[in-house]
């Protein structure tokens, strides 16, 4: 009889003991991420959940898998990939090229400074795309980064009128086509304070704000008594500081 | 009769230098009318002859030089090479973005220290120009008047 019981209460313990096996929750696999950019510095969002740290930063205590991340950072277009987790490791993500924001204006006319109204200003906001004049009446003259002059003809930088502070440098590029990608080299003494309205290659801008910009003289006219001379520009600008690309 | 002849001689001694003396003053005496009459004569006031004017010619400026300032606000050269009396030419640059080179001729009018010019060169943007000559004539300040348009700019220029 005792023989018959052992043999029904073992198989009573094992099927207990499987019960309480199933009841216990599996080990979860964990692992971490390096999250890097260029630039630095960019907010690191993992499936949209801002996670209070800036790039470069790992990412902890992630569950073993994909995850997405988001990176953000200003001046620049928000970038999300997947990462993918491996537990027990650290992944050196590779490090994530941040691209700038651009926006592109024109073609906007500007007059030259000598025999023009009101209506005819002579300045630019490079990141705004306004047209300003300079005159001490002016609205807004002091967002004015560069403008056409009748001394010399020549498109030249905002501090060079009187009462106007904002220095901006020129340098003449390589190229025509406003769009060609072709990134700006860093602004050294090189530079200059000016451009002639005639130029046919685009040329870089480097504002106070730190922020370059693509400009191409799109077409010009006038010059004559009774109608002044004017051109009509285009460019690109970098929202992103101290960026040179233009892609 | 000797007392009376010696008195008589006594006389005449006495008498002789006297009138002598009256005679050569009187003599003396004489010739100061006939200065006198000399000297009215000479100093009659003679009737005004009236002296043929010489006038005095005034001399004209010298205009020429090369002038600079700006018209319509731009910067601008005349440069005046030829001068007869007050009749000159030369040229004049604008330096608007398409720049007007143009030969101006005119003509000074010193009394009033004014200046009438005119381009030569047939252009739609030819005009006249009337400028007041400040007194030291290095200065010229008018107004430019279009032929066509009509339309009128300021200048003023210095000499360099």
């Amino acid at each position: 009889m005792k023989k018959y019981l052992a043999l029904l209460i073992l198989p009573l313990v094992f099927f207990v003991a499987s019960c309480t096996d199933s009841t216990t929750d599996p080990v979860e696999q964990k692992g971490s991420v390096l999250i890097q950019s260029n630039p630095a510095g960019a907010k690191i969002f993992l499936a949209g959940v801002d996670q209070g740290k800036v790039t470069p930063e790992t990412l902890t205590d992630l569950t073993t898998g994909a995850h997405q991340v988001t990176l953000k950072l200003d001046g620049y277009n928000d970038t999300t990939f997947t990462v993918t987790v491996t537990a027990n490791t650290t992944v050196n993500w590779s490090s994530i090229n941040l691209t700038p924001m651009t926006a592109t204006y024109g073609p906007i006319q500007i007059w030259e400074t000598s025999g023009t109204s009101a209506a005819q200003p002579s300045g630019l906001d490079l990141s705004s795309g306004n047209a300003y004049g300079i005159g001490s009446s002016s609205a807004n003259r002091t967002a004015v980064d560069i403008y056409y002059t009748s001394n010399g003809f020549v498109v030249t930088s905002a501090d060079n009128a009187t009462g106007l502070t904002r220095k901006t440098y020129f340098k003449v590029g390589g190229g025509s086509v406003l769009t060609d990608g072709v990134a700006s080299s860093v602004k050294d003494n090189t530079w200059t304070d000016r451009m002639t309205d005639r130029q046919t290659n685009y040329v870089y801008l480097y504002d106070a704000d730190m922020h370059y910009t693509k400009i191409i003289i799109d077409s010009y006219g006038g010059g004559n008594p009774n109608d002044p001379a004017w051109v009509k520009v285009k460019w690109i600008y970098n929202q992103a500081k101290d960026d040179v690309r233009f892609k | 009769m000797f007392t009376k002849t010696k008195h008589s001689f006594l006389h005449f001694a006495l008498l002789f230098p006297v009138l002598t003396f009256f005679l050569f003053i009187g003599c003396e005496k004489k010739e100061v009318p006939k200065e006198t009459v000399k000297t009215t004569t000479e100093t009659t006031p003679q009737p005004a002859v009236e002296q043929p004017k010489v006038e005095e010619k005034k001399a004209v400026l010298d205009l020429k030089g090369t002038y600079t300032g700006t018209l319509d606000s731009r910067a601008t050269t005349l440069r005046i090479t030829e001068q007869t009396d007050t009749t000159f030419s030369g040229s004049i640059t604008i330096n608007y973005r398409e720049a007007i080179h143009q030969k101006i001729s005119g003509l000074l009018d010193q009394d009033k220290m004014v200046i009438t010019m005119k381009d030569m060169l047939h252009s739609r943007y030819a005009g006249t120009y009337s400028a007041k000559l400040s007194e030291d004539g290095k200065k010229l300040s008018g107004t430019f008047t279009q032929n066509v348009e009509k339309t009128k700019s300021t200048f003023s220029l210095s000499k360099k």
